[in-house]
């Protein structure tokens, strides 16, 4: 007789006791607000990503203006957002008749290399060369990393790129020395590989490169113009000055100007995530409500058999909305946790499964949005049990004793 | 004088036409009787006991139940009422499934959040003959150790009435006896029982009988 249980149980104990013996049911409630949890945490976290990425981008771009050549505008731009690495050039002539222009302070060449499968990389790699004497992008992060100038045949690289400090680097059978890495900036940036004009010539002039840069000085190409402009002078009058009255076949950007079409399908996307989490929300409070109100009315009879023993209707309503905490906790942690693990761990991979620069990881935005939607999701249990809730407190015992609707 | 019941009345509407399920019932039950009420189904007694437990609103009438007019109580006092003076066992299987069967014995004095005295709850279990069966689940007992049970569930917090409704239908002549025993051992200590039944030999060992017929109740 010791070992029997004799200590009174709780109501908490009671639900608790309610949805551990009828495991499909629960099962099936949970399903519910899991895949409510999880679509918000992972819908908020992509666009989160995004804005993030496209922020961060601009950010790190470091420049005012960018020119780039004409048809080339989204090559450049999906390699600046996502790393995906292209070779752009145009004539360098260029460059001295945009350097030129009213309102600039100063002005870099860059040029954009894809490298074929690099051994460091097992992909492609971007490869950027700037010219030293212009360059004000690289430069400071070479301060950064306290290597004061490249030499010639040395590069730096992203923080991602898996070459270590010291060890040597090839591209199209060529070797480069990789002397720095970057800290990490969750951009593409992560992914290429710096170095100066005279080190790309290196690459310009394999026969592999000639035959993919079809010019006839592969020496004299650049892929884009960084432009810093000097205060008191508007960006976009700049760059609409460099567009329209240059008469070269290269167009201006502004920095935010440049992912502007990435912004406006961004708003698009958040707009129709937003529209699918409301619309997901109303589905999984009526479908709860639903099973809340099916199962309510077959336990009738054990409530009322609850009430013939002395239960007073707050005890049955308390029980009723506390199965539906569990159930929204239930969901809401198992989801969360999955999503919060695989975001963790997996944030790479996801990021280029999912084409976007990086996901968001960082412990300080995930648990927020942790706590946002496990209180969604125990809004939306407990919403969804109110009205069988409400509804058994207010019934006639006797008619629940009798199991009549 | 524990019980005082004068003419209680509840009425209902069935195919548009007004019907008396009780109808003007009057009766008084002392400390320590035991009574039983007769009658063929149908006739009024489930909902005549209900109308007494506070399960469901009289149409008229008056109760006054251990010297408190029971009908002016709120909700929440009759539902402690039924879990301290009150006991009601209903009609047929009423064991709660997802709890074992001490879990069900000790449900009342759960729902009252109050303390469990061992000796009482092992004495019940032995009365019932329970011991053996105190982890196990509903679902795995017979039915007469199921109506035992929820007999003992009704008698675990020593109420001063005891309302029966059938204990003893379907049950083997040895549970029937077992329940018979348990109400008269419970109004030797005090307890009065108010029980139904259809078994005339059984209704018979009570100290006194009422019939019950159309809603209607006579000595």
């Amino acid at each position: 007789m010791s070992e029997i249980k004799r200590k009174p149980l709780s109501i908490l104990e009671i639900a608790k006791r309610n949805l551990s013996h009828k495991k499909i049911r629960t099962v099936i409630m949970t399903a519910f607000v899991f895949i409510l949890a999880s679509s918000i945490f992972i819908s908020t976290i992509l666009v989160d990503s995004m804005t993030a990425g496209i922020n961060k981008t601009v950010d790190r771009i470091g420049a005012d203006v960018i020119v780039v050549p004409q048809e080339s505008e989204d090559s450049i731009r999906s390699s600046l957002f996502l790393g995906n690495s292209c070779t752009v050039y145009t004539d360098s002539s260029y460059f001295d008749v945009i350097k030129d222009v009213e309102g600039i302070e100063i002005a870099s060449p860059q040029l954009y290399l894809a490298s074929l499968e690099a051994e460091c990389c097992g992909i492609a790699t971007q490869i950027i060369a700037f010219d030293p004497e212009t360059d004000f992008i690289v430069k400071p992060w070479l301060d950064d990393i306290k290597y004061p100038k490249l030499g010639y045949g040395e590069v730096i690289s992203g923080c991602e790129i898996t070459t270590e400090v010291g060890d040597y680097i090839k591209f199209f059978d060529k070797e480069f020395k990789l002397v720095g890495k970057l800290e990490q900036t969750n951009t593409s940036y992560d992914y290429c590989v710096f170095m100066d004009f005279e080190t790309a010539k290196i690459i310009l002039n394999t026969d592999t490169m000639q035959m993919i840069v079809d010019y006839a000085d592969p020496n004299s190409v650049i892929s884009s113009v960084m432009i810093r402009i000097k205060d008191g002078y508007d960006p976009a009058s700049v760059a609409r000055y460099i567009t329209y009255k240059l008469k070269i076949p290269m167009k201006a950007y502004t920095a935010n100007g440049m992912f502007a079409v990435l912004t406006e399908n961004l708003a698009q996307i958040t707009s129709f995530s937003n529209i699918l989490n409301i619309l997901l929300f109303i589905t999984a409070v009526l479908a709860l409500v639903c099973i809340f109100t099916i199962t309510i009315n077959e336990r009738r009879h054990e409530f009322g058999v609850l009430i013939s023993l002395g239960a007073k209707s707050s005890q049955i309503i308390e029980m009723v909305i506390l199965e539906a905490v569990f159930i929204g906790l239930l969901g809401g942690v198992i989801s969360l946790a999955l999503m919060g693990t695989i975001v963790f761990i997996f944030h790479t991979s996801l990021a280029e499964l999912l084409k976007v620069p990086y996901i968001v990881s960082d412990v300080a935005v995930i648990l927020p949005l942790i706590a946002k939607c496990l209180i969604i999701s125990l809004i939306t249990a407990v919403l969804a049990s109110l009205y069988s809730a409400i509804r058994i407190g207010r019934a006639e015992p006797y008619s629940l004793i009798k199991g009549d609707e | 004088m524990l019980l005082n019941v004068e003419g209680l009345t509840k009425k209902y509407v069935r195919g548009g036409v007004e019907f008396a399920a009780v109808d003007d019932v009057s009766f008084s039950l002392n400390e320590g009787e035991f009574v039983s009420v007769v009658g063929h189904s149908g006739c009024g007694k489930s909902t005549l006991f209900s109308v007494i437990a506070g399960l469901v609103e009289p149409t008229s009438g008056k109760e006054v139940f251990d010297g408190v007019e029971f009908f002016s109580l709120s909700d929440n006092e009759k539902a402690q009422c039924r879990n301290t003076k009150l006991g009601y066992i209903l009609q047929g299987q009423n064991l709660l499934q997802n709890f074992t069967v001490i879990e069900n014995i000790c449900m009342p004095l759960s729902l009252g959040k109050t303390g469990i005295d061992n000796a009482k709850i092992e004495d019940v279990l032995e009365t019932f003959g329970l011991t053996n069966v105190a982890k196990e689940y509903p679902v795995n007992l017979s039915g007469g150790e199921q109506r035992r049970v929820s007999i003992a569930r009704t008698l675990v917090h020593s109420p001063k009435l005891i309302i029966a409704d059938e204990p003893t239908s379907n049950l083997d002549p040895t549970n029937s006896q077992i329940i018979i025993d348990a109400f008269r051992k419970a109004c030797r200590e005090g307890a009065t029982v108010l029980m139904s039944s259809h078994n005339i030999a059984l209704a018979d060992t009570a100290d006194r009988q009422f019939k019950m017929a159309n809603g209607k109740l006579s000595v």
